[in-house]
C-alpha cells in the first residue's frame, strides 16, 4: 500500500503545553486505522493535522505527497482528507439535505450536473436517499451523522477522518454510522481514520494506533493490541468483552486463543471444542 | 422511605397543536427506595421525557407523578420542595458549570436552600468526597479541569442537594474508558453507601447489567419491561427486534445453548459468563 498519509516526526504544542511528541506513522491507500487513546492523549490534534487544520510545531505531515504546511497545496489537501466531526448538530449549514450535502462542491465550482450527481452518489452512499429533501433538525442524532458523511464524501475524498463521528448516537445509530464506514472502506477503497473510545469499532479497523501522553504507545492489528489485557487497561483503555471473556476462559484453562476479537470466532471455536470432546 | 411512583403518566409535546407528538404515554411504575434502575431503549424511545418528569422538569400531560404518595404538583407551593426529593443529572452536566470555583459550584443548589455556611460547606465535602474530585481541586475553575473531572464536579453539584433519589441521563457520555469506569464506580459507591435509589439512563446493555439490579424498557413512548436484570434480559430476541443490544456476552451464551453447550443464559459479565462454559465443559469431559 502506498502511504497516502505520513507523519514524519511530528511534534505540536499549544503554547508551552505539549500535545503530540516525535510521531512517526503512516495510512496506506485503502486501510482502515483506528486511533485510540485516553481523553486528552492527543488524538483530536492528531486529526486536525492530517487535514491542515493544524499544522506541526515541528516536522511534517504529508497527505499524498502534498506538505500540509504549504498554504497553496490547503485546498488539494482537505479535497483528499475530509473530516467528520463528534457532535452532529455542529457540521450541517443548510436547511435541506440535499442542500447541506451539495455545500462543499458548489464552492468548487463544479457544474450543476456533476454536483447533482455527487449529491445522488453520496445521499446513496449513505442510505439516506428518503430523506434527501428533509430538513436536517427533523433527523436523528445518527441519521444527521450520516448526512455529514454524505458531505464529506461529495468532495470525493481519497482518505476520510472521523473524530468520535459515534460519541453522542445510540447503539442503533452507531451501528448505521459503523457500516457506512465499512463500506466506503471496503467498497470504494477509502482511506479511513477513525478517532473512538469504543473498542468494539476499533475492532474492525486493519490496524490500531494507541496514543499516550502524545507519543504512540502501541501500533498493531486488533488483535495483537487487545490480546494483552493489563496494557490496555494501563493505557487507560479496555478490552471489547468478548476478548474480556476469552481471556478469562484461557485463565480457567480452556484451550482458546487468546487474540479472538469477535463473538463468532468464540462461539465457533467452543462448538468446535464441544464436537472434539463429544 | 422515598418512593416514586408513577400513575399512567404521559406527555405530549405541542398538546393541541397541529404537530403534536406524544412522547410517553401511559406509563405506571415505582421506583422502590434502594433500587438501583437502569433504562434504556433507542433514541426517541420516550427515556429523556420520562425522567424529565421524574423532578417537575416536564409537567406530564396525562396521570400523576407521586413521591412518598404526595402528587407533586397537587399543591404548587411545595412543588420545589418536591422537587429536590428527585436529583436529575443531564445530559454533558458540564455546560451547565459556571462558577469561578469548583467548590462554588458544588455549593449553588444548597446554598439556594440558605443553609447555613456550615452546612453548606460540609455538603460540598460530601459531595466531593462521593465523586472523589480532590481537595486541591475545588478552588480552581472548573474550567481548568479534564473533561472527566469536571462531569464529576458537576453530578456533585446534584449530590449537595441530597436527593432520596438520583437520576443520571447517560452520564458517561463521550468520556474514555477509565473515565466511564471512574463515573459508574463512583454511582456505585454511592448508592451502596447511601441505600438510595439511582436511576441511571444508558445506552449500554454492558453498564447497565454490570451495576443495576431493574432494567426499564421504554418503546415508542410506552413501557416495554420494568423487571429484575434477569427476567428483561431473557427478552434477547424482542429486545433485538425493537434494535436495542443485549449484553455482548449473553448474546454469545444464547448462541451456545442454540448450539447444544449446556450453558447458563442469564449471565451479563464476561467473568460469570466464563464460569457458565468452565463448567459445561467440565460436564463433558468429566
Amino acid at each position: 500500500m502506498d502511504n497516502l498519509i505520513r507523519f514524519e516526526n511530528v511534534s505540536f504544542s499549544y503554547g508551552t503545553n505539549k500535545v503530540l511528541e516525535n510521531i512517526d506513522l503512516t495510512a496506506g491507500e485503502g486501510e482502515f486505522l483506528a486511533v485510540l487513546g485516553y481523553n486528552g492523549s492527543g488524538k483530536s490534534t492528531l486529526a486536525k493535522l492530517i487535514n491542515g487544520i493544524l499544522v506541526p510545531t515541528s516536522g511534517k505531515v504529508y497527505v499524498d505527497g502534498m506538505d500540509t504546511s504549504d498554504e497553496t497545496k490547503l485546498a488539494d489537501i482537505r479535497k483528499t482528507a475530509g473530516m467528520v466531526f463528534q457532535n452532529p448538530d455542529n457540521q450541517i449549514v443548510a436547511t435541506i439535505v440535499e442542500e447541506d450535502i451539495a455545500f462543499a462542491p458548489e464552492n468548487l465550482g463544479l457544474d450543476p450536473s456533476e454536483i447533482r450527481t455527487r449529491v445522488d452518489d453520496a445521499i446513496r452512499a449513505v442510505g439516506l436517499e428518503k430523506h434527501i429533501k428533509d430538513a436536517p433538525h427533523k433527523l436523528s442524532g445518527g441519521q444527521k451523522q450520516r448526512v455529514a458523511i454524505a458531505g464529506v464524501l461529495a468532495m470525493q475524498p481519497r482518505c476520510i477522518i472521523l473524530d468520535e463521528p459515534t460519541a453522542m448516537l445510540d447503539p442503533k445509530g452507531r451501528s448505521l454510522v459503523m457500516g457506512v464506514i465499512e463500506r466506503l472502506n471496503r467498497e470504494k477503497g477509502i482511506t479511513i481514520i477513525l478517532i473512538t473510545h469504543f473498542m468494539e469499532e476499533a475492532a474492525l479497523a486493519d490496524r490500531i494506533v494507541i496514543l499516550s501522553d502524545g507519543k504512540i504507545a502501541e501500533n498493531g492489528t486488533p488483535r495483537q493490541v487487545f490480546s494483552d489485557r493489563e496494557r490496555m487497561i494501563s493505557l487507560g483503555l479496555e478490552v471489547p468483552p468478548v476478548t474480556e471473556l476469552t481471556l478469562d476462559l484461557i485463565g480457567n484453562g480452556l484451550p482458546l486463543e487468546k487474540d479472538i476479537i469477535h463473538p463468532e470466532e468464540l462461539t465457533e471455536a467452543l462448538i468446535k471444542m464441544k464436537e472434539a470432546a463429544v | 422511605m422515598s418512593t416514586l411512583r408513577l400513575d399512567n403518566v404521559g406527555f405530549t409535546y405541542q398538546k393541541g397543536m397541529p404537530d403534536e407528538k406524544t412522547a410517553v404515554s401511559g406509563v405506571s411504575l415505582t421506583f422502590e427506595e434502594g433500587d438501583f434502575v437502569g433504562i434504556i431503549g433507542h433514541t426517541g424511545s420516550g427515556k429523556s421525557t420520562l425522567i424529565q418528569m421524574l423532578n417537575g422538569l416536564l409537567k406530564p400531560t396525562t396521570g400523576s407523578v407521586y413521591i412518598d404518595g404526595d402528587d407533586i404538583w397537587d399543591d404548587k407551593s411545595k412543588l420545589r420542595e418536591k422537587r429536590f426529593k428527585v436529583g436529575l443529572v443531564l445530559q454533558y452536566p458540564e455546560y451547565q458549570l459556571f462558577e469561578e470555583t469548583v467548590r462554588k459550584d458544588i455549593a449553588f443548589g444548597p446554598k439556594n436552600l440558605g443553609l447555613s455556611d456550615e452546612e453548606i460547606d460540609s455538603r460540598v465535602r460530601e459531595a466531593a468526597g462521593f465523586l472523589r474530585i480532590p481537595e486541591k481541586l475545588l478552588d480552581r475553575s472548573p474550567f481548568d479541569l479534564s473533561g472527566g473531572e469536571k462531569r464529576r464536579a458537576a453530578i456533585a453539584g446534584v449530590l449537595a442537594m441530597r436527593p432520596e433519589v438520583l437520576v443520571l441521563d447517560e452520564p458517561t457520555a463521550g468520556l474514555d474508558p477509565r473515565g466511564r469506569r471512574d463515573i459508574l464506580d463512583v454511582i456505585k459507591n454511592y448508592h451502596e453507601a447511601e441505600k438510595k435509589t439511582v436511576i441511571l439512563v444508558s445506552h449500554s446493555m454492558d453498564d447497565v447489567a454490570r451495576y443495576a439490579n431493574k432494567v426499564l424498557v421504554m418503546n415508542n413512548g410506552t413501557l416495554l419491561y420494568y423487571d429484575s436484570v434477569g427476567e428483561v434480559f431473557k427478552h434477547a430476541l424482542e429486545l433485538r427486534e425493537t434494535g436495542l443490544n443485549i449484553p455482548t456476552v449473553t448474546g454469545i451464551l444464547l448462541t451456545l445453548r442454540e448450539r447444544g453447550l449446556d450453558v447458563d443464559t442469564d449471565i451479563y459479565t464476561p467473568a460469570a459468563a466464563a464460569q457458565t462454559i468452565t463448567d459445561a465443559f467440565r460436564g463433558i469431559s468429566g
